[in-house]
């Protein structure tokens, strides 16, 4: 388990690599094992991987994972404040937090699952990810139309590709490698990785990551230790975040990015002075944080109980359990029970460890973003250029990750909104397929279900609430200045 | 200056949506339902936000004639200059690394970039250039081919001899 967990955070910090990369990449060497031992070591593996997927993020802007994308939005520009030791200290006790609350949720619901989860049809499915997309005006607090349109770009992104639906390859240009789509680690490599070298790049060779001159000592384990309290003095956003996360990830098909977003969404629309959110707000980690690491407890549970993968990663996890002689199914809750325990127990214990691998070398880590612009740049760059190449092994991908790379800089540098681009990107062909299905079995009549109708509701009135506060706020602002 | 990169910016967009809805059109009703109903309302959106720039742009030119005589403005305007002289130089670097890395591959690609990098964008000195991009390669090479097994790009040359 403690090997797995290494590996873990080798896979989860190497950007383009992944915990799915690293669980395929395993699969072949468990073959044989005890099914316990196997499928423990594979689980811890996965179980970490977004815990140090995020370290990366919050130094660099470049995720590890997917996942951890939204770490970024206020991870980094913590970094840039020169208070990336405490994004870090409350990164690594959220996804430990989370991770262990993930998995008693998950101990808790087995008896109530079936209901739950037969409850939630496309139209249902639908409409949660309408609620999700409301998200977009929260996060563009810099100005909503800009949000709206990046949103709308990503939307249209997500669109290149086969169509799932009609087999129609759509912006694909005759280009045989565009059609499985983009994909999301290309975008979020340029739009974020690359742009934000061209932004260190462009103050010269000196320049720093970090743009404030902390001492030495505010970098290390005070800062650590100040972001891990910051956790706890959050609870209750910590607690709500990570119980919302496990839910997102008990709905199989949904996937942790829909979870972090959704959270962070939660956590900007609910607390005081959201103002702060995307702009180093330490409760914009925690948020995404906790709901990175509950929802791999929450996505276990449709795995096992009806063998339906909760996410990609489940998906590659259900193969091991297959090869290891492990059949997921409803028997999994009587013949496989003492599994199912021992498999939430690995959960909680690898997520611990995990986070108590990584706090002695956060510290050291964190100083990272004092290296000279010169010397961090072609190495990141490097790694950008690999992590572009492995996810498909096409070097189309290098030039659209760097197209995306110009993409990103020109957002960042006319205040366009990045990442109402990715939420619109990862929740727009889950949204289509969705919608596609539901149309196909109900018709327009989906939309008088009750579920599907609260949550219509939920979405409008969101939206209306969002608007409302946003230009309310300015107005009132204005007459104040006046 | 940032205006007009800006409003240059929100005019390629335009184009991009533009070009969403002219090749949806050819598409399935099914298949075109979701990338036309996007393009057309990125479409409308990002000319009414070109709209709303160009028509501020008189009222701002007219503040910049007022202020133009003065010192502050004047140094912005060489800040600027400066600024986007040093976004072209990191941006050529960068389109000269992905050019090396297309023709060459990645092994030569990292050895040869990153020491003419480190000594000419950087300053630093010979030594050191070498020594970083030596520890640079070994890890790249150690972590990658060695470690996990994958083969990176070998480049149009096709040099993947390693």
């Amino acid at each position: 388990m403690l090997f797995g967990v290494l590996l873990g955070s080798f896979f989860g910090a190497t950007p383009g690599l992944g915990g799915n990369i690293g669980v395929a990449l395993l699969i072949p060497f468990v073959f044989g094992m005890d099914p316990y031992l196997g499928l423990g070591f594979l689980l811890s593996l996965h179980a970490v991987v977004h815990t140090a997927g995020s370290i990366p993020g919050i130094l660099f802007a470049i995720p590890g994972t997917g996942p951890t994308v939204a770490t970024i939005v206020d991870g980094y520009p913590m970094t840039q404040q020169g208070r990336a030791g405490q994004a870090m200290g409350a990164q690594l006790a959220a996804s430990a937090l989370g991770g262990v609350i993930g998995a008693v949720i998950l101990a808790a619901l087995i008896p109530v699952l079936q209901p739950i989860a037969l409850a939630m049809g496309s139209g249902e499915m639908f409409m949660l990810i309408v609620v999700g997309l409301t998200f977009v005006v929260i996060i563009s607090r810099e100005s909503i139309p800009k949000g709206i349109l990046t949103a709308l770009l990503g939307l249209g992104l997500a669109t290149v590709g086969l169509d799932p639906q009609t087999g129609v390859g759509r912006f694909v240009f005759g280009q045989l490698w565009l059609w499985d789509g983009i994909h999301i680690i290309t975008i979020v490599l340029g739009i974020f990785g690359l742009a934000e070298l061209i932004h260190l790049g462009a103050r010269g060779g000196g320049g720093r990551i970090c743009e404030v001159d902390v001492g030495d000592m505010e970098i290390g384990w005070g800062q650590l230790w100040d972001g891990t309290l910051d956790v706890f003095r959050n609870w209750w956003l910590s607690l709500r975040t990570a119980v919302i996360g496990t839910f997102v990830g008990i709905i199989p098909g949904l996937g942790g990015d829909a979870a972090t977003w959704i959270c962070y969404g939660h956590a900007a629309q609910s607390e005081k002075n959201a103002e702060n959110f995307g702009k180093g707000d330490v409760r914009g980690v925690i948020a995404v944080e906790t709901a990175n690491n509950s929802k791999e407890g929450g996505a276990l549970l449709p795995t096992l109980i009806f063998g339906i993968p909760g996410s990609s990663g489940m998906a590659i996890l259900m193969g091991a359990m297959l090869v290891l002689g492990i059949v997921p199914g409803p028997q999994m809750l009587t013949e496989g029970l003492d599994m199912v325990w021992f498999l939430i127990f690995i959960l909680v214990i690898s997520n611990i460890f995990g986070a108590l691998l990584l706090y002695p070398i956060s510290g050291y880590l964190a100083k990272l973003a004092y290296v000279r612009g010169s010397m961090l740049i072609p190495t990141v760059l490097v790694l950008v250029a690999v992590g572009a190449f492995t996810i498909r092994g096409q070097w189309q991908g290098l030039i659209l990750t760097f197209v995306f790379g110009f993409l990103g800089y020109g957002m960042k540098k006319w205040n366009y909104p990045r990442a109402p681009l990715l939420l619109g990107f990862i929740l727009g062909p889950m949204a289509e397929d969705y919608l596609h299905k539901a149309l196909g079995t109900m018709g327009p009549a989906f939309l008088t279900r009750p579920l599907v109708a609260v949550l219509l509701i939920i979405a409008i009135f969101s939206l209306a609430l969002s608007i409302r506060g946003e230009y309310g706020g300015t107005n009132k602002m204005q007459r104040e200045s006046k | 200056m940032k205006r007009k990169g800006e409003t240059t910016f929100n005019f390629l967009l335009l184009i991009v949506f533009g070009a969403g809805i002219f090749f949806s059109n050819s598409w399935s009703a099914d298949a075109r339902l979701l990338p036309m109903a996007i393009s057309i309302g990125g479409a409308v959106l990002s000319a009414g936000l070109l709209l709303s720039r160009l028509r501020q742009k008189p009222i701002n030119e007219d503040e910049e004639e007022l202020s133009e005589h003065t010192e502050t403005n004047q140094a912005e305007k060489n800040e600027v200059k400066t600024t986007t002289r040093s976004e072209m130089i990191i941006i050529l670097w960068i389109l000269a690394f992905l050019g090396v890395l297309l023709v060459l591959g990645f092994w030569l690609a990292v050895a040869m970039f990153l020491p003419v990098f480190l000594m000419v964008f950087g300053s630093e000195s010979v030594k050191t250039a070498v020594i970083y991009t030596a520890m640079v390669w070994i890890v790249i090479y150690g972590i990658f081919h060695l470690g996990i097994g994958i083969q990176l790009y070998g480049g149009i040359l096709g040099l993947s001899f390693l």
